[in-house]
């Protein structure tokens, strides 16, 4: 992927002098957290100064070609998948630290002025701004699954995405995972959509239908309401595993209008099909040439330290971030498919921390013995112990992955976990 | 006793209030089944299908906006409050509850939701609640110092009859420090965890009064994973809820200092 350059005539329209103090304060916040050893600084930077100049988002949006990405799970990976696949059109903008609120957006883009295209993470939960904000080529619209990391439910989300759909002209195209039924209901009324067949890995809460509550027929295949008559638009876009090709390498098939492709990606578990055909729909749609871009793709071996393996005495592992049931589902997944030792990392974040791991089928690990580590693992053995799965605790998280044989292992982790882990690793020099 | 028959659970509409883990109750309670030689069958209940005979029946989540929604369906036909009548065991959840009550009110005590009537009280807006609860025990059910967590912004205005089902050590109720509505065989609370996973005593008392049997007529079993981790996690929401009341102490003293000067 070619790299962003910051040098270069910019291509937003110039600032006013209020956003130029915005600008100003962003970099002095940032500044100032940095060195206070808060983080990096973009969200609280990005938050004063939306404040200052609530037109900020706009002005920095203003002149490019948009690519927005949002749903619940695989956000930062297909983001960083669009952003390799657009590239052949030239340098990316991208919120490639994972900041995906409005502030967060608009400090990545701040730093990048000179790049005519951007892909942008948004937050589900902040889709309606930043729709309106950057008017966008295209919007991907990825799944919806129960998290109670805020504890917002499904049925705000689908209306709140139903405000920003919308916002939408036919200047947008809404790449919409047709799968799912309610995010094809959230964006029914897009002016142009373009229906992609992203799978559906947790079915659980989408079985009645979002507008009559009727119980669908077909659900993960060819859905349709017996209440109200809708029914799955039909996708243009399909993708399916090929051979693997190697421990980290999987090779997928994409079909889009026109085209068949192959497609090597290190992208992990059964999403990665369908992730690679959301990021070649968007290049298709922004008229990529589609061989550049599939190529572009290849190279995407790491999304925020989360594929790249590393090392620990022998082991390969791989960390992966799990927010909410259907990402624990899919560790699972790829756990049993790649009959990968599984590891689980589990940290304190709040009263709901280890809620959404109930609601998973351990049961299909039944054969197995889990390494649980982390300051929540009384918690998560006492769920798997509820579904029937051994466990073992072993304090240490690189410890627990020590205990697997030499080879790969799946590291899954909650979400400060991921960040804890993340973090020691790269004060180790093991990750980038 | 007798072979036990297969008792059935049903998982009732729990898309509609948007269960927040607290499906995964029925995994639980027939976990807590199997450890007292119990046979259980959990069915779960989606939009139309008509709500089956069960001895054990779970409803719940955090979704308020589902309440009119799910009273409807639990009185689509008579066989949820005819069962209920005869004994069968509820757990009402949060949202669940408040399907049960009267309904929602406005301020001015107008029903703006309507609720199944089944339980002496309304549901009005409340406080905003976001946070983890642990209650004092229930000596009369057996019931040690249970964990979860609350959110929601409703508070009860309940009859004077009507008794609650717990009393909490660590956070806020829905009628002060007072959680939830105990009746009969319905058991009504606002905590999540899910509050029969974590705390497995609970579905021992539903598995008594399913049975015939005084929830003390158990044996106790030896603690488990589950009651461990509760344990623990209770210490540590205990630990924090002193932090805030000292913090909230030492204010109102600096506060206090600060006039007098």
């Amino acid at each position: 992927m070619r790299e962003s350059t910051v040098s270069g005539p910019h291509v937003t329209a110039a600032p006013t002098l209020r956003e130029r103090a915005a600008m100003a304060l962003a970099d002095t916040a940032s500044l100032a957290s940095r060195m206070l050893g808060k983080g990096k600084g973009e969200i609280i930077g990005g938050r004063y100064a939306l404040r200052v100049a609530p037109t900020l988002l706009e002005k920095m949006a203003s002149g490019r070609t948009s690519v927005l990405v949002t749903g619940t799970n695989g956000k930062s990976t297909v983001t960083a998948l669009v952003a390799a696949a657009l590239s052949p059109a030239g340098p990316i903008a991208s919120n490639r630290t994972g900041a995906n609120m409005p502030d967060g957006i608009v400090t990545s883009l701040k730093e990048d002025r000179t790049s005519a295209i951007a892909a942008i993470e948004v937050d589900e939960a902040y889709l309606r701004p930043v729709v309106a904000s950057t008017h966008p080529r295209a919007l991907i619209a990825l799944n919806l699954s129960r998290e109670y990391t805020r504890g917002v439910s499904l049925a705000r989300t689908i209306d709140h995405w139903q405000s920003a759909a919308s916002l939408l002209t036919s200047d947008t195209t809404a790449i919409v995972n047709t799968d799912d039924p309610w995010v094809q209901y959230a964006f029914e009324k897009a002016p142009d959509i373009c229906a992609v067949a992203g799978g559906l890995n947790w079915t659980a809460d989408v079985t009645i239908c979002p507008a009559c509550q009727t119980l669908l027929n077909g659900v993960g295949e060819q859905w349709s309401c017996p209440g109200c008559g809708r029914e799955q638009i039909k996708p243009v876009w399909s993708a399916s595993d090929g051979e693997r090709v190697s421990d980290l390498l999987q090779e997928v098939i994409v079909s889009g209008p026109g085209h068949n492709l192959t497609v090597l990606t290190s992208v992990p578990g059964r999403t990665a099909a369908a992730s690679v055909a959301f990021a070649l729909a968007a290049a298709d749609t922004v008229g990529v040439n589609l061989d550049e871009a599939a190529s572009a793709i290849e190279s995407v071996l790491d999304v925020d330290g989360r594929y790249a393996p590393f090392d620990v005495d022998g082991r390969r592992a791989r960390i992966i971030m799990l927010k909410n049931p259907a990402g624990w589902t899919e560790a699972i997944d790829t756990a049993l498919r790649s009959d990968l030792p599984i590891v689980i990392y589990a940290q304190p974040f709040g009263p709901r921390d280890t809620t959404t791991i109930w609601e998973v089928e351990w049961e299909r690990l039944s054969d197995r013995n889990v390494v649980v580590s982390g300051q929540r693992a009384p918690d998560v053995v006492a769920c798997l112990d509820a579904h029937g799965i051994s466990t073992t605790i072993v304090e240490d998280p690189l410890d627990a992955i020590r205990t697997q044989p030499v080879g790969d292992v799946l590291v899954a982790c909650n979400y400060s976990g991921f960040r804890q882990l993340t973090a020691r690793l790269r004060g180790l020099g093991a990750i980038a | 006793m007798s072979p036990a028959k297969t008792l059935t659970v049903a998982l009732l509409h729990p898309l509609l209030t948007v269960a927040c883990g607290d499906d995964a109750s029925g995994l639980a309670l027939a976990h807590r089944a199997k450890r007292r030689d119990l046979d259980v069958e959990v069915v779960t209940v989606h939009g139309a299908t008509p709500i089956p005979d069960a001895d054990i029946y779970l409803l719940g989540g955090s979704g308020h906006a589902g309440v009119p929604k799910l009273a409807e369906q639990l009185s689509a036909s008579t066989v949820f409050t005819d069962r209920v009548a005869e004994g069968a065991v509820v757990l009402a959840v949060d949202a669940g509850l408040d399907a049960l009550g009267r309904g929602i009110v406005d301020e001015r005590g107008r029903i703006i939701g309507p609720g199944l009537g089944l339980l002496g009280f309304t549901t009005k807006r409340g406080r905003s609640v976001s946070e983890p609860v642990v209650s004092e025990p229930v000596p009369e059910l057996g019931l040690p110092a249970l964990g979860g967590w609350v959110q929601h912004r409703v508070a009860l205005r309940a009859d004077p009859d009507v008794e609650p089902f717990l009393t909490l050590e660590v956070g806020h109720g829905d009628r002060g420090q007072l959680d939830g509505v105990r009746s009969g065989h319905v058991i009504g609370t606002r905590l999540h965890g899910p509050i029969l996973g974590r705390n497995p005593e609970v579905a021992d008392v539903m598995l008594a009064w399913a049975t015939g049997r005084e929830p003390q007529e158990w044996e106790p079993l030896p603690p488990g994973p589950q009651e461990r981790a509760r344990d623990l996690r209770a210490e540590e929401d205990r630990a924090a809820g002193r932090r805030v009341r000292d913090l909230r102490e030492r204010v109102a003293e600096t506060r206090k200092s600060l006039l007098r000067v």
